[in-house]
């Protein structure tokens, strides 16, 4: 049974690494390209400087069932003198259309020991948001544009191991900044960003059972974020999953998001754009 | 025996077979299946197959999920270019479920259908943690990459559930997609004279030491080494050995 072992009992792994060089490594998209290519940037930084000359430098790109390891080269060329090194990837056809769906890792081996890392950069999906909200110094939602279907203005995407993100359509020119800059425009739609998310929420702890089950876990920091800021209202998780706990789990986002509204000052905020606007000064200004 | 040619739906077929879904799941209907979608052309289209000849006994009963996905992975969907037509592709994907649907779909004694989420049956390829709940990808998909290996999952498990094993690892991709590791579950919780996986692994109130959720769970061995070791170049000896003390009794 259950002993001291459910502590976390492992050694130090990452002491002997030099972690994670997320700062270090970004993925560009080349516009107007085909198929579809990307450019691996790599900025030498003083932990690649730490990391011996001769240690592999591979980025791993995967999504639905396919994974595509690249070798980019040994430590000393890829992260060189400090200087940019760039590296271009066909993701076109290496997966299809579906390429924007792609997450990549990169990591620095060793061939003294066996899959031992020297340095890594976390999962990271090749399309993330800027960060729009931000609890514990971790984004908890980012924001970017894309192309949508049909008449979606905007939408929620869940990426894997990411924060969720407000995806909205690249046709709707400035939409993206109305939302983190206009008071009518954010106090509007977060309401209903707020329960996309509770409803994800929802739905993955009806399929798992448990909120968590992940390393990064966007839920927890969500019902972290909304024990914090909007209500000390529990998330109702214990007891079977059956009608009871459906109708506690719709009471409880109600719950939320009335006291999100609360919390944002909708009301207020609405009156004094909408005074301004009657009076002539317009909430642009 | 009642063979058809493989085909995929179009966005008709896939309509239509939505809306029987919707029909015995929603609306309490004991309508049997819509098997003429299948080869209707108005519904259904060819799916460019390595093979020439390509038929499928919508008849056939398969003993479990290893078998269907063994038979659909050895004489169907043969190749990689193959596999890509059904993974990739909601309307392959979907007809397989019609097609199959008397053994992915259980039947209640009053002749209702109990219909699990929609998503069991129409591979929804926008959610990555979705992907997994498609009762013929899931199986298909995880054959493919892990063959044997695959029986922790598949082997004694009825057409018509997913399984609480598939679903606490198939939501990690990167567990899901390394051979490697699966081959390390394999090995630790697969009971090979007995056919199913070992007595408690999955046991989480409380989990055992060692157990599959201290293997894939938050915290567990595979999240802690994941950044530090490289799972994606080791092999699956190599992982074995690093594995800490509290597995060493599911080791034999």
């Amino acid at each position: 049974m259950s002993t001291a072992y459910t502590e976390s009992q492992y050694a130090n792994l990452y002491g002997r690494s030099e972690g994670l060089l997320n700062e270090e490594v970004t993925i560009e998209i080349i516009n107007n390209t085909s198929p579809q290519k990307v450019r691996v940037i790599c900025n030498g930084s003083s932990k690649t400087s730490n990391i011996p000359n001769d240690a592999n430098v591979s980025i791993y790109m995967r999504h639905n069932l396919r994974l595509k390891k690249v070798d980019l080269g040994i430590n000393s060329d890829v992260f060189k003198d400090s200087k940019h090194q760039s590296k271009f990837i066909d993701v076109g056809s290496l997966f299809g259309v579906r390429w924007k769906k792609i997450k990549w890792e990169l990591k620095i081996t060793t061939s003294d020991e066996p899959g031992r890392c020297w340095a890594w950069t976390k999962n990271t999906p090749l399309l993330s948001g800027k960060s729009l909200i931000k609890h514990n110094g971790e984004s908890i939602l980012k924001l970017r544009t894309d192309e949508l279907p049909d008449e979606i203005a905007w939408e929620i995407d869940f990426p894997d191991e990411d924060a969720p993100t407000i995806v909205v359509n690249s046709e709707i020119n400035n939409f993206a900044s109305l939302i983190k800059t206009d008071s009518l425009v954010s106090s509007s739609l977060l309401p209903e960003i707020i329960s996309n998310i509770l409803d994800q929420i929802i739905s993955n702890y009806a399929e798992m059972g448990s909120i968590g089950n992940n390393s990064y876990t966007w839920e927890e920091n969500w019902l972290n974020f909304i024990k914090n800021k909007f209500t000390d209202t529990n998330f109702p998780s214990s007891g079977e999953f059956g009608s009871e706990m459906v109708i506690d789990l719709m009471n409880w986002k109600r719950n939320v998001v009335k006291h999100m509204k609360n919390y944002i000052n909708q009301k207020t905020k609405l009156i004094q754009i909408i005074s301004n606007t009657e009076t002539g000064e317009g909430y642009y200004e | 025996m009642n063979n058809v040619n493989i085909k995929k739906f179009n966005q008709q077929g896939l309509d239509e077979f939505k809306s029987f879904l919707n029909r015995i799941k929603y609306e309490g209907s004991d309508e049997n299946p819509p098997f003429s979608l299948l080869s209707d052309p108005g519904y259904s289209e060819i799916l460019p197959l390595s093979k020439q000849v390509n038929r499928i006994d919508i008849d056939e009963v398969f003993k479990d999920r290893y078998d269907l996905a063994d038979r659909l992975v050895s004489s169907i969907f043969v190749t990689e270019s193959d596999r890509t037509l059904l993974l990739d592709d909601t309307l392959a994907a979907s007809w397989l479920s019609l097609a199959y649907f008397n053994q992915i779909c259980e039947r209640n004694n009053n002749g209702k259908y109990n219909c699990l989420a929609i998503n069991r049956y129409i591979l929804d390829l926008e959610g990555r943690q979705k992907i997994y709940r498609h009762l013929i990808f899931s199986a298909v998909a995880t054959f493919q990459l892990h063959k044997n290996n695959s029986k922790l999952f598949l082997k004694n498990k009825s057409l018509h559930v997913g399984g609480e094993l598939m679903e606490q690892v198939a939501t990690k991709e990167w567990v899901m997609l390394n051979q490697a590791l699966v081959e390390v579950l394999h090995r630790l919780y697969w009971d090979e004279s007995a056919e199913t996986p070992k007595t408690n692994c999955q046991d989480h109130n409380p989990v055992p030491d060692g157990g599959l959720r201290r293997f894939v769970g938050k915290g567990g061995f595979a999240d802690e080494y994941r950044y530090s070791y490289d799972f994606w170049t080791m092999t699956a000896d190599q992982i074995f050995n690093l594995l800490p003390e509290e597995f060493n009794k599911w080791k034999n």
